[in-house]
């Protein structure tokens, strides 16, 4: 090696935390430049078609009017973390550009982290905007808070499960994980089973205050399904090549 | 002092497919490395298993069987050897919303450089690049040539110690090729190492003499290119020229002694030679003298394979 080089001092690795903000960076500005913003405000706006029909023909904003309005906010949940965050990650994986990112000096799971720091919280923005617009364009009220909160946990919950799916099949991952979020969550979750103790949406209506289980059983529900995902998204992330 | 790669007893299976069998190689400064030097090309066709093993080296896969160490570390689960890598895969695909500017600027942080000296260390990648004049575009309009130049500016743009190129000069104009092996000859004798891999025997020699020949997933040899080269100039060289005028390059080639073989593809001709440097000779002077456009100037691994197969089967001997 010549002194030139020699003389050029090395720079650190990268803390975890540094890692996951540079490529929450990344993935938010390529992000932008997508169809990512467009998909989000459009399925924001759709809440608010449904409540303003129904609301124009019924003249009731009761609590049935505001089941109906999260049900459908539900179900735009299982649309945009599949199109944002399944696709984002499916994308890096299948087309091998996360060589780019697995060859720096970086723990593998700082790229799935990234990239739910920049969209998962997009995601939730919208969830809650289309939750919002939906009830201030129709009845003029702003949700209660609980909704609102139940509307971002889910928006989170099932951004972590879309990643998750997306690296066991990152090829189909945004198709396998609307199939899950539709197929599998909601509609476990709309049944009068125990099982619907696995769905996110079912535990989000807990959290909302719109199912007869208590907040802090939808808290914990939702916590596990989180943790269960997160494992395998992680396992799934450590072994991927 | 340890080897900055060390490959030992490595085999890699992908289910059925074997990527590479009982691999050993060292390859770093230290005295009693086979592999001694600046720069070492690994040379072998299509599939070979070159891309594996530089996989395996880079940390991006784990070896089925025996080690990889990388600067006497394990890189599979190990970032910190990684700091001291620069790697440009092989495949096109980059993050195409972005310039080239962010792109080698978020790569930068990424390798550990501040967030505010990573702009000025891209500027300065892409620059020594050739690339200072399109650092503003978007990487989606960019040609092959300026992909792989913006690949290579990000893999150096923490300075690494080492570099691990895999077929940085395919679909390369010619031109292009010329101007991007210099730049990895520039690094080199400023002191990074380098491995780099392409099937093409010619691409290597204007950059190494130091060679390991990978066939079927085993290293076949591995030392002076020339050695190497004498067997395989006992074979046809093909050599494919993309351009707008196949037949002028088709004519010239007709009155050379040592073209065997013209064959005409689309917008292409492809040439068979016995005599390969005699070749390059004819094809630059004829591309000079009649001012063609060349796109694509490449030379299909057949020959490569036809030897190592001749080799393998004992015909050597």
């Amino acid at each position: 090696m010549n002194e030139a080089k020699s003389a050029i001092p090395h720079y650190a690795v990268p803390s975890s935390a540094r890692a996951v903000i540079a490529i929450a960076a990344l993935t938010w500005r390529r992000a932008i430049r997508g169809r990512a913003p467009w998909v989000t405000g459009v399925l924001a706006l759709l809440p608010l078609l449904y409540a303003s029909l129904t609301y124009r023909y019924t003249q009731r904003a009761d609590g049935l009017f505001a089941r109906g309005v999260f049900g459908i906010v539900l179900l735009t949940l299982a649309i945009s973390p599949a199109m944002n965050v399944a696709s984002s990650l499916g994308e890096e994986l299948e087309e091998r550009t996360s060589a780019y990112l697995w060859s720096r000096p970086l723990a593998r799971w700082t790229i799935a982290a990234g990239k739910l720091v920049a969209l998962a919280p997009m995601v939730a923005v919208g969830a809650i905007a289309g939750l919002v617009l939906a009830h201030v364009g129709s009845d003029g009220d702003i949700p209660p808070a609980r909704a609102l909160a139940g509307v971002g946990v889910a928006a989170f919950a099932f951004c972590i499960a879309a990643a998750a799916i997306a690296t066991i099949a990152p090829k189909n991952g945004m198709t396998l994980a609307i199939c899950y979020a539709l197929f599998i969550d909601l509609a476990l979750g709309a049944l009068p089973i125990s099982l619907r103790n696995i769905s996110i949406s079912y535990h989000a209506g807990s959290i909302a205050g719109m199912s007869v289980d208590s907040m802090n059983s939808g808290i914990i529900g939702i916590v596990v399904i989180v943790a269960v995902w997160s494992s395998i998204g992680l396992w799934r992330i450590r072994t991927i090549e | 002092m340890k080897p900055i790669i060390e490959v030992t007893d490595c085999s890699k299976w992908y289910g059925q497919v074997l990527g590479c069998a009982s691999i050993n190689w060292k390859f770093g400064r230290n005295e009693g490395s086979q592999s001694a030097g600046n720069i070492v090309g690994l040379l072998g066709p299509n599939g070979a298993g070159k891309s594996t093993l530089m996989k395996m080296i880079v940390g991006l896969s784990t070896p089925s069987r025996g080690t990889v160490r990388l600067f006497g570390e394990d890189p599979f689960h190990n970032p910190a050897p990684r700091q001291r890598l620069g790697y440009a895969p092989e495949h096109e695909k980059t993050y195409d919303e972005l310039t080239a500017l962010e792109l080698v600027s978020y790569l930068a942080r990424l390798s550990g450089v501040p967030t505010n000296q990573a702009t000025a260390a891209a500027k300065t990648a892409l620059d020594r690049m050739g690339m200072s004049e399109h650092i503003g575009r978007p990487v989606k309009g960019f040609s092959k040539g300026m992909r792989q130049r913006t690949k290579l500016a990000s893999a150096i743009v923490h300075q690494p110690d080492l570099l691990i190129l895999d077929e940085p000069l395919t679909g390369v104009d010619p031109m292009a090729r010329i101007d991007i092996i210099d730049r990895i000859k520039r690094l080199a004798a400023e002191g990074t190492s380098v491995v780099i891999s392409s099937h093409v025997l010619y691409e290597i020699e204007a950059l190494t003499t130091d060679i390991v020949v990978i066939y079927r997933g085993q290293v076949l040899a591995e030392g002076n290119i020339y050695d190497i080269r004498r067997l395989i100039d006992k074979h046809p060289h093909r050599i494919r020229v993309e351009c707008d005028r196949p037949r002028v390059v088709a004519a010239a080639a007709a009155s050379a002694d040592h073209v065997t073989r013209i064959a005409f593809e689309r917008d292409a001709v492809v040439l068979e030679t016995r005599n390969p440097d005699a070749c390059y000779d004819m094809l630059g002077q004829t591309i000079v003298r009649e001012q063609l456009h060349v796109t694509a100037l490449t030379s299909p691994d057949n020959n490569l394979s036809a030897v190592f197969d001749y080799l393998t089967s004992g015909g050597a001997a």
